[in-house]
């Protein structure tokens, strides 16, 4: 099977969840073999979008491709069970009245009538790949969540999918282990060769893990691509926020630069806002800080947080136009007590955005995006 | 206003994640088996109607301004408000005694305090008539059924109190609240839902109950539909006051509904233990009361079964007929439990997994078969077998479609609460591994569900082996139960003779009802 045959299209998908419609015209595509990551905040749909590429629920309109079939294409849609997917639940779903053996085997035992013996062999393969290896007679309940989930994934690719797909799958573990799980999940699914999309709303895992990440919001995919690219060129200021940490200044640009408060900065040659009020996007890795004051601009430490490795730090950068609030992220060993004076330097060249709202959003500057769209609420009401 | 924002904080943390995600429509087979199941339910609702139509507007009119009516209207709404109310006062009381005191001897009386379930209200009944022949009237009847049915309060109100999160109780603490102000505002609003399903059973229960009426000489609409039935002299009148009857059932279950009785509550069970109250000086007074209360609802039926028993052992017994009512009752249960628990499957799988309106509407339409009485099932089967199918008149396969008819809504409310655990999950996931929609039912679902289905049959097999009204209207001749043995005995004063069928139903119920105090369901 070559990896063309088993890319996933989704075309202007159209889905609701009960009676609220949710999905509005998503667009996604992934390569055969490929790893994709759904990042959204809660109530965005991410969950629904990936019930109906398991066809849980019905698409209302749009299309669904899984290599060469058409598996929904909001009018005739193939059940659920002949789609060849693999599906990863949240915290796993194992059978618990099914041993280890029991739950790995049982897409095998439901399809051709395979031999025993050979029925054994593949779930000892499967158990080796995820490195459970002589766990078959054992119980879900004497498995560890991590565990579980790595039999729910050997379980799903028992068949031979085509397409795996994994529901916030890392969510109930603690965070070493997730770090693990996350590193051989991916392993796994690129030993396999299989297409893969997970659901997700942690986006140092979708950064970590895709090869394409997208992001959703309001039931519609509003950018996809390469993690470094959807980190590096946000389409719009939301994203930027969601996407890693960011700080959103006011900027006007003109003659390939950016006019800000804080000077002139050098926009990056791929942007597409060319001319005009936009709005540049500072990561805190972008923002250089050096204790005692040296530097283009001056500031002082509005608060301190230790991380360990390094320390994020709140600045109160000096403009003509009063202080200004950045983000910034120092790596060990320099110790800025809040209230030190700082020098401060932008390595530029910096993205930027349309918009130029320079409202002060409390909740920006944590990075998250307040999601309060009504459809959201919405969804999550239509759940209770 | 505490209490809500806290219950409401409680109810969507707990919410279950995936329980209630929309899916894919059901299967039309699937559709097409409940709606099918669902007409031949409502068949003696129809019956009812069409009867009650068929006297016509003038007659109905005499027969509905005899004196008796109002006399039957008066005592059944009395006698039903009275004895709602002290079942929820006293179930509440005790659930909350026994779930969140340091009360002693906890363990032992959430058993005695569920098993008066396993003493058929006639027995109980007849009980006290036969020891204190003053027991009788309006203030007999409300002794006898408050005392024989507030365990169907307790048990789920107590099932409420253990799921729900201690944690809110110790915000209410927290935040300055007395003791009596968590209780009104904390615990009362948060087992509401379960007190309302509890008191709707009871109102039920007594709506249809016969036996214990006619013991203790007091009139309502059920006694007085069986007398002119059994009579034979009106036919039409006792259509008409069936219809009337029904209608009360149907407006109790409307009560219950708009009273907030489906609200959705936290599905699942905290895994925080709650710190008891401690009752210190009125330990003693607490105790005596669940004494009180255990010797009212327990000890004066069970007392007189043994004293008429140890009594009735100088009259020969008839030995032989007990152990064939015995096993007559048992085989009746278990058919009727089987054909119930089996046919409550497909409704709870369309309802919980492929929630529509259509779904919504069958499975409230089989919960109505609730509201009509044993006397109301029986005259109408009764009726369809003489009038369509002639043959099964006076048949053991026409009994036992009466018990499906009456104990279905019981089995299915069982399989319900045990397929509400089941994760829907599973069979999603089952059904990505290549399994069909029935494929997934059969080897995921139907495996977890084995305990919840032998549970939801045990409760119907119980019902159906004590049920005296449907039995005396249905049974072919010559069937003899162990309620009908019992029934002919006590009404000939024999008790002696009656005892040790009363003992063979208590000691068969016994089984079922531990059951059903492990089953801990959320409503009945």
């Amino acid at each position: 099977m070559s990896a063309a045959t088993r890319a996933l299209e989704v075309e202007g998908l159209h889905a609701s969840y009960g009676a609220t419609p949710v999905l509005h015209g998503v667009d996604l595509r992934v390569r055969g073999g490929g790893l994709a990551c759904v990042l959204g905040a809660s109530g965005c749909g991410k969950t629904t979008l990936l019930r109906v590429l398991a066809g849980f629920l019905p698409a209302g309109r749009g299309r669904v491709r899984i290599g060469a079939t058409v598996v929904d294409d909001g009018r005739r849609r193939m059940r659920p069970e002949q789609r060849r997917i693999g599906y990863v639940p949240q915290e796993g779903a194992m059978f618990p009245h099914l041993s280890v053996a029991g739950n790995v085997g049982f897409g095998l035992s439901g399809r051709g009538g395979r031999r025993r013996r050979e029925r054994e062999a593949r779930v000892a393969e499967l158990l080796e790949l995820v490195g459970l290896g002589g766990t078959e007679r054992c119980h879900p309940h004497q498995l560890s969540g991590g565990q579980q989930q790595r039999v729910a994934l050997a379980r799903a690719l028992a068949c031979e999918p085509e397409l795996v797909l994994l529901d916030e799958p890392f969510s109930s573990l603690d965070a070493a282990l997730r770090a693990r799980l996350r590193a051989d999940v991916r392993a796994i699914l690129r030993a396999t060769g299989v297409t893969a999309v997970l659901v997700t709303h942690d986006q140092t895992e979708a950064l970590s893990l895709a090869d394409t990440v997208a992001v959703i919001r309001d039931g519609r995919v509003v950018q996809s691509g390469e993690p470094a690219a959807v980190y590096g060129r946000p389409a719009d200021a939301a994203v930027a926020e969601f996407v890693g940490e960011a700080t959103l200044l006011p900027a006007t640009i003109a003659g390939g630069a950016l006019h800000t408060t804080l000077g002139r900065i050098v926009l990056d040659p791929a942007c597409t806002v060319d001319s005009g009020p936009a709005l540049a996007v500072v990561r805190p890795e972008q923002v250089l800080v050096t204790p005692g004051g040296a530097g283009t601009l001056r500031g002082r430490v509005a608060s301190s947080e230790y991380q360990g490795n390094g320390a994020r730090l709140e600045l109160l950068v000096d403009t003509e136009r009063g202080a200004l609030a950045l983000t910034a992220r120092t790596r060990g060993g320099v110790a800025v007590e809040p209230g030190a004076a700082v020098g401060v330097e932008i390595d530029g060249p910096l993205w930027a955005v349309p918009g130029q709202a320079p409202t002060y959003r409390p909740e920006a500057v944590n990075g998250s995006v307040p999601n309060t769209s009504s459809t959201a609420v919405k969804a999550e009401c239509a759940r209770m | 206003m505490l209490a809500r924002a806290t219950l409401t904080g409680g109810r969507a943390a707990a919410r279950p994640a995936a329980a209630a995600a929309p899916r894919r429509p059901a299967p039309r087979a699937l559709t097409l088996g409940v709606v099918a199941i669902a007409a031949v339910l409502l068949l003696p609702v129809l019956g009812v109607v069409v009867q009650a139509v068929s006297v016509g507007p003038r007659r109905a009119a005499h027969l509905l301004s005899l004196p008796l009516v109002p006399e039957l209207l008066r005592n059944t709404v009395t006698l039903t408000a009275a004895v709602t109310a002290s079942c929820a006062a006293i179930g509440v009381g005790a659930a909350w005694l026994v779930e969140r005191t340091d009360l002693p001897l906890r363990p032992l009386l959430a058993v005695l305090l569920v098993l008066p379930l396993a003493v058929p209200e006639f027995v109980a009944g007849s009980g006290w008539v036969s020891l204190m022949p003053r027991v009788q009237g309006f203030g007999g009847a409300w002794l006898v059924m408050t005392f024989s049915l507030y365990p169907w309060v307790y048990l789920p109100v107590a099932a409420a109190l253990r799921r729900s999160d201690p944690a809110l109780d110790d915000v209410a603490r927290s935040l300055g609240a007395g003791p009596l102000r968590r209780f009104l505002r904390v615990t009362l609003p948060s087992v509401r839902t379960a007190m309302l399903g509890g008191t709707l059973v009871v109102g039920l229960y007594l709506l249809a109950e016969y036996g214990t009426f006619a013991v203790l000489r007091f009139r309502t609409f059920a006694t007085a539909i069986f007398t002119q039935y059994t009579l034979g002299f009106d036919a039409a009148s006792a259509s008409l006051l069936t219809l009337v009857l029904c209608l009360m059932g149907v407006l109790l279950l409307g009560g219950e509904y708009a009273l907030g009785g489906r609200t959705r509550h936290p599905g699942a069970r905290a895994a925080r233990t709650a710190t008891r109250v401690r009752l210190g000086r009125a330990t003693p007074a607490a105790l005596l009361a669940m004494a009180a209360l255990v010797v009212l609802s327990l000890g004066v039926p069970v007392g007189s079964i043994a004293y008429w028993m140890i009594r009735g052992s100088s009259t020969t017994l008839p030995s032989g007929s007990v152990v064939g009512a015995t096993v007559e009752s048992l085989l009746l249960g278990a058919g009727a439990a089987a054909v119930a628990t089996a046919l409550a499957l497909p409704v709870a799988v369309l309802s919980l997994r492929h929630p529509s309106p259509l779904s919504n509407t069958l499975e409230r339409s089989a919960y109505l078969v609730r509201a009509l009485p044993g006397v109301a099932v029986g005259l109408t089967v009764v009726s369809v077998a003489v009038h369509h199918l002639r043959p099964l008149y006076q048949s053991t396969a026409l009994l036992e479609a009466g018990y499906v008819v009456l104990f279905f809504p019981l089995g299915l409310v069982a399989v319900r609460a045990a397929l509400a655990r089941v994760p829907a999950e599973l069979e999603d996931t089952a059904r990505s591994l290549g399994e069909s929609w029935f494929g997934a039912l059969r080897r995921v679902t139907v495996p977890l569900l084995l305990p919840g289905l032998a549970a939801a049959a045990a409760l119907v097999s119980l019902s159906a082996t004590t049920e005296l009204t449907a039995t005396l209207l249905l049974r072919p001749t010559g069937v003899e139960t162990l309620a009908t043995q019992f029934w002919l005995y006590t009404s000939n004063l024999a008790y002696g003779a009656a005892a040790p069928y009363a003992a063979v139903m208590v000691l068969t119920s016994a089984v079922p009802v531990f059951l059903l105090t492990r089953m801990g369901l959320a409503r009945s």
